[in-house]
């Protein structure tokens, strides 16, 4: 009997009641005093009272506005009150619509009254009594104002899940949801526009015979890291003629009301250009791997063909060398032939060590080594060059016994360059100084000498390969001008760095620093 | 590992894909009183070394057919010849291109260039420690 309206898509409402607003009663009578009468009865009410003096009058009112109840005389010339109302059950608007017949007569009204009119209605007898049409009245007010209100609601219900499908439908993810055996209710035209399964194919089938049907796989079950409830995997997928593609589909477990599996909702992401991308990587990751390993081939090859000649020369000349008997002229001459080798071959060395330096880290075995006994070490290996040049090669540490991660032969090398260095250029009566020293999260090894200094000019190029300072050539220091790119190549490639200081004529100071491992910077 | 029966002179199996060195190899270890096998590949080396079970065999690690390196690995997973001493002759980067343990079944190694004294040095040292060991 509630004048609800049913709410359903595509259905054109009439103007919809505003809650807020009084209900509104039709009182229909052709007497224009009844209707006064009627009228003051229900003003305590607070309602909006529309009054017609007709059927047909009634009518129009039905068409225009929907009211909570209508009090309809029987009695009216041209069309009675039971045929006004069988024409308002006809309008759907007003089939349910309560309507109280005010009539002066009894039986005969209410025997007839079946024949035309079903729904809610009540009967009166004129003269009313006013209490009794007010509380009828209010009745069927107050139900009609909560059905509105419901009503109401209903519409908003109805507006947000409209808004929330236009939201799905223009996602730029899939959406889905299946039910508790987990077959497709719903699926978004992105799901459709990824998958190639079109809405109507989707429901009632489960993702893994769809998955299936196009002979896709579930390629990793994904970690989890949100909820406990949502579930991530990732899938091939094979859309009719399309190339392949890897979705990710993450799903959510809808609870019903007793704690069981409702259902899921999710999203489908297409994830192909990413997964594209991460392939890309681990390709380049392998072509760079491929590329070292060739230019350790090439190293290796390079060291083999050019090592092997020298050996031969180097090792013929010794043999005649050998021979007592050998002219003196012919000796001096292969002396030079031998010396000159020996440079070529240090030559060699020297440019397999920097081809090796700038393959890099990769090729580093770091070791955590302490510091000064690899200074020591180097340092006894020129003692006796030192004596002979007659220079002073001293060592001051203050490093509390440190440790650095280090390639413990080739960090050797870096100092053996430096040392070598220094002494090369320092004169007779000269001193060559190793200094160890913590600066606050890096340790410093620094090769100080009083040797001839670099000019200005040449500072900014001394790491360079095949430089040699201009003072350095005039004096004819001995050197192949790549001692110190392989110091620097080599310290880099250990996470160090190395600097230098000069001043002409007063000396030279190279310091190569390197960062103090986090378990020793304690230590201190 | 049996003792042995002294022999007048150890044998040293030489190989390397370049005469010239393998001549002054063979030349300094015959100088030192070794009798000398020579080889010109790796798989020369294999056959000779089976054959002719040498003392030592010293072998280059970059030769055609087999790398000294594999010519080592399989005289030392051979119980005839695991007992033959082997010293590799390295030009540098093998063991960063081998990987790892390389040269685990090398008894020695040395490196090109050497010098006069090194390789009658290194073959004297791994008979000094067979002969310890025997």
């Amino acid at each position: 009997m509630a004048a609800t309206q049913p709410s359903s898509p595509g259905r054109v409402q009439p103007e919809a009641q505003d809650p807020t607003q009084p209900p509104v009663v039709l009182v229909v009578d052709d007497n224009a005093t009844k209707r006064l009468a009627l009228t003051a009865i229900l003003a305590p009410l607070g309602l909006r009272i529309v009054e017609a003096d007709s059927g047909v009058a009634a009518l129009r009112c039905v068409m225009a506005e929907n009211f909570a109840v209508i009090l309809l005389d029987v009695r009216m010339p041209g069309m009675d009150g039971f045929e006004t109302a069988a024409l308002m059950r006809q309008r759907r608007e007003s089939e349910l619509t309560p309507i109280i017949f005010i009539t002066a007569y009894d039986s005969d009204d209410i025997a007839t009254r079946d024949r035309y009119v079903g729904g809610a209605v009540d009967f009166m007898f004129a003269p009313v009594m006013p209490n009794e049409l007010r509380a009828k009245v209010s009745v069927f007010a107050n139900l009609y104002s909560r059905a509105e209100l419901l009503a109401s609601d209903a519409r908003d219900v109805q507006t947000s899940a409209d808004q929330l499908r236009l939201l799905t439908d223009a996602a730029p993810i899939g959406i889905f949801q299946t039910d508790a055996q987990n077959r497709f209710v719903y699926t978004n035209p992105r799901w459709t526009s990824i998958t190639g399964i079109p809405a109507e194919a989707a429901g009632g089938q489960t993702w893994e015979a769809l998955v299936a049907l196009g002979g896709g796989a579930c390629l990793a079950t994904e970690p989890d890291g949100e909820t406990d409830v949502a579930d991530s995997r990732r899938f091939e997928i094979r859309p009719p003629g399309a190339p392949p593609r890897v979705v990710v589909v993450t799903s959510n477990l809808v609870p019903d009301g007793d704690g069981a599996t409702a259902g899921w909702v999710g999203t489908l992401a297409d994830v192909t250009a990413e997964a594209g991308a991460e392939a890309a990587m681990a390709h380049a990751h392998e072509a760079a791997l491929a590329a070292n390993v060739m230019q350790l081939n090439f190293a290796a090859s390079a060291s083999h063909e050019l090592r092997t000649p020298t050996t031969s020369i180097l090792g013929y000349v010794e043999e005649v060398l050998e021979n007592d008997a050998l002219a003196k002229d012919d000796r001096g001459f292969l002396e030079i032939v031998y010396r000159n080798a020996r440079r070529l071959s240090q030559l060699i060395d020297d440019l397999l060590v920097v081809g090796q330096g700038e393959i890099g880290a990769s090729l580093m075995h770091l070791e955590l080594a302490p510091l000064e006994p690899l200074v020591e070490r180097v340092l006894s290996t020129f003692v006796p060059k030192a004596q002979g040049a007659g220079i002073a090669l001293l060592a001051d540490h203050g490093t509390d016994a440190v440790s650095v991660l280090v390639d413990p032969p080739r960090f050797e090398q870096v100092l053996t360059n430096l040392v070598s260095n220094a002494l090369g250029f320092t004169p007779s009566g000269g001193t060559v100084t190793i200094t160890t020293r913590r600066r606050g999260a890096v340790v410093e090894v620094a090769v100080c000498d009083t040797g001839m200094g670099i000019e200005v000019a040449d500072i900014a190029q001394v790491f360079g390969r095949f430089y040699r300072a201009t003072n350095a050539t005039e004096a004819a220091v001995k050197g192949t001008g790549l001692g110190l790119a392989i110091a620097k190549g080599m310290i880099e490639a250990q996470n160090g760095r190395i600097r230098v200081a000069s001043t002409v004529g007063v000396g030279s100071t190279f310091t190569v620093s390197l960062p103090i491992p986090a378990h020793e910077a304690l230590v201190a | 590992m049996a003792a042995r029966e002294p022999r007048p002179a150890p044998t040293v199996l030489v190989a390397d894909d370049d005469p010239d060195l393998v001549a002054l190899m063979a030349r300094r270890l015959e100088r030192a009183g070794y009798d000398l096998l020579t080889a010109r590949d790796g798989a020369e080396a294999a056959q000779l070394a089976a054959e002719h079970i040498p003392d030592v065999a010293v072998l280059d690690v970059m030769m055609p057919k087999l790398t000294g390196i594999e010519v080592a690995q399989g005289l030392k997973a051979d119980p005839s010849t695991n007992h033959i001493g082997v010293v590799l002759v390295s030009a540098g980067f093998h063991d960063a291109v081998a990987g790892e343990g390389a040269f685990v079944d090398a008894d020695d190694f040395i490196r090109k260039p050497f010098g006069p004294k090194d390789l009658p040095a290194a073959v004297g040292a791994v008979l000094d420690r067979a002969r310890r060991a025997a």
